[in-house]
């Protein structure tokens, strides 16, 4: 029986570690002003007036390897990933690696097919808060909280951005080289010109597609960077 | 004969390898051969029994609401071809009131775009709308999802309907649609006279050719709409200041058009209108009759069709045929036993 296991795992293991070096880790790390976002129930009694506090911060990306010589714009709703800053798990994923790939691709927001298809489940689901009700569309990105900066009373912002139809298509792709060795990679997106934008607009509350949401969306995925670990 | 047999049975196999196999059996709803091919993709996205019966049972449900006191059918009921006679706007948990006329839920398969500024352009999403919004049922969809999952009796429909697994927002909103889906009325007497099997009466008839000369570009046969967003002249309501696809698009060329409503069940489908203003035909026909009272309408002459007394009869006439009786007491479509 033992032998038999034996002979089975020496016949899988080329596949397995075939597998293994197919892959390239993804870790997601959100910043804001140089420092680590970190998302937490709203609380307006013990959160210090000049601290920002990020209640959600919940968006969709799309990231597959490619070769810059045949580029693709193709999107399998099954590859979507919902990054949720409340759940660690959702911050680390793997994608499949071709053996050619020299670019990763990046989607902030979901493509505009993808947004005209019916239904979707897994990550598109719309039990997970991130698809309109009022009207059809995917949330790309869903950023609420407290700032201090804010002129409101209540100093609370909050963005649904998103919009597939044009001319307000709110999804942004970026493409990235990356090295062939390449195993793993830190994708940091940065809140912080996003909120200066915003600040400068005086848009605090935004749920709806738009010009506005447009520009903001740009920024947002402008501000993607990649490190090779 | 062998070789035929064993070869029936590969290909047989290989389908099984490549084709998902439903056991209580896919269908596609029966329609008129004459009418359009649906836009709804019933060749790629089928229904099944299970799937419709388990949306017919959560369309009646009023589970879905957030106090379980409003169900879909509370404001889309069988027997007034699935809209709410009589109200204005819709009606919601803890006696709340909508801003917009529940609409008449009917051939739905032919429809590229749901609610009157068309603001959700696939029916498995719509449910979405209704179910979150606070002036209705004022759920979430998770919340919804919630109660599904703790609901044994639901648990073994959905099993039945979509197999093993976890019971999903998609799941819950596909059932609805496929039940919806299924909601085609086809037998007026316009039908039967269309399929040769009746005759116009000749008032009918003189409604018909009224009708045909300047109501049908927007509500074009067989479907008696267009599909389209159109500015009918109505003038812009203070109260509720809805200024329809405009929200959507954006675009000043849609502001004040809303969805071109069927005619369909017309006699039951009343008050009429995106807010229900008009509580009867007559009152539709009188407006018709004048000129636009908003200055973006294009779908009206500037003075109105001018329709006759006499005329106005002889629409509602003609009108009266497009009423489908036995659409409104199909007992597949009444609540599930």
């Amino acid at each position: 029986m033992i032998k038999q296991l034996g002979w089975l795992m020496g016949c899988l293991f080329p596949f397995l570690l075939a597998a293994q070096e197919d892959s390239l880790s993804v870790e997601v790390q959100v910043i804001y002003q140089q420092q680590p976002v970190h998302v937490q129930e709203e609380d307006t009694d013990s959160t210090p007036l000049d601290s920002i506090q990020w209640n959600t911060v919940q968006f969709y990306l799309y990231c597959q390897l490619i070769n810059n010589a045949s580029p693709t714009n193709s999107f399998l709703p099954a590859n979507y990933k919902l990054i949720n800053l409340e759940e660690k798990s959702s911050q680390q994923f793997k994608i499949g690696k071709p053996s050619n790939a020299n670019q990763l691709q990046i989607t902030l927001g979901i493509d505009q097919k993808t947004s005209e298809q019916g239904v979707l489940g897994g990550a598109l689901d719309p039990v997970n808060g991130m698809y309109w009700t009022w009207q059809s569309g995917y949330i790309n990105v869903k950023l609420e909280g407290i700032h201090p900066s804010i002129s409101t009373k209540d100093k609370h912002f909050s963005y649904h951005l998103g919009g597939y139809r044009a001319p307000f298509l709110a999804a942004n792709t970026r493409d990235f080289s990356i090295q062939p060795a390449c195993k793993k990679v830190v994708l940091k997106l940065d809140l912080t010109p996003f909120f200066d934008l915003a600040s400068q607009l005086t848009t605090y509350r935004l749920m709806s597609p738009g010009q506005t949401a447009v520009r903001l969306s740009q920024t947002l995925a402008a501000s993607i960077s990649i490190h090779e670990n | 004969m062998k070789t035929k047999l064993l070869l029936i049975l590969w290909a047989g196999w290989l389908i099984s390898f490549t084709t998902t196999i439903h056991p209580s059996g896919f269908f596609i709803p029966q329609y008129p051969s004459s009418w359009p091919k649906p836009i709804y993709d019933f060749e790629n996205k089928p229904l099944s029994i299970a799937t419709v019966e388990l949306g017919r049972k959560l369309f009646y449900d009023p589970f879905l609401s957030k106090d379980s006191s409003i169900s879909c059918a509370s404001c889309h009921l069988s027997y007034t071809a699935f809209t709410h006679t009589d109200h204005p706007l819709s009606h919601g948990i803890y006696d709340s009131v909508g801003h917009r006329n529940a609409p008449s839920l009917v051939n739905l398969a032919w429809s590229s775009h749901f609610m009157w500024d068309g603001a959700i352009h696939q029916l498995d999403l719509q449910a979405l709308a209704p179910i979150n919004d606070p002036g209705e049922m004022g759920e979430t969809t998770a919340g919804v999802v919630a109660k599904l999952q703790a609901s044994p009796p639901y648990r073994q429909l959905f099993a039945a309907a979509f197999g093993k697994g976890s019971i999903s927002g998609a799941w819950m909103l596909t059932a609805l649609a496929h039940f919806q889906l299924t909601l085609i009325s086809s037998n007026a007497k316009y039908d039967r006279v269309k399929a040769g099997k009746e005759l116009f009466s000749s008032q009918e008839q003189a409604g018909y050719t009224l009708f045909q000369a300047n109501c049908a570009t927007c509500h074009a046969e067989p479907l008696f709409t267009n599909g389209q967003f159109e500015n009918n002249g109505i003038a812009l309501s203070p109260e509720l200041k809805d200024l329809g696809r405009f929200s959507v698009s954006q675009s000043r060329e849609d502001s004040l058009k809303f969805k071109v409503p069927t005619l369909r069940n017309n006699y039951y489908t009343k008050p009429y209108m995106h807010d229900g203003r008009y509580k009867s035909i007559r009152q539709v026909l009188q407006h018709y009759s004048k000129g636009p009272m908003n200055p973006h309408c294009t779908s009206l002459p500037k003075n109105g069709f001018a329709f006759s007394p006499k005329e106005q009869v002889d629409l509602i006439a003609f009108l009266n045929t497009l009423n489908d009786s036995t659409f409104l007491f199909n007992p597949a479509f009444s609540f599930p036993n």
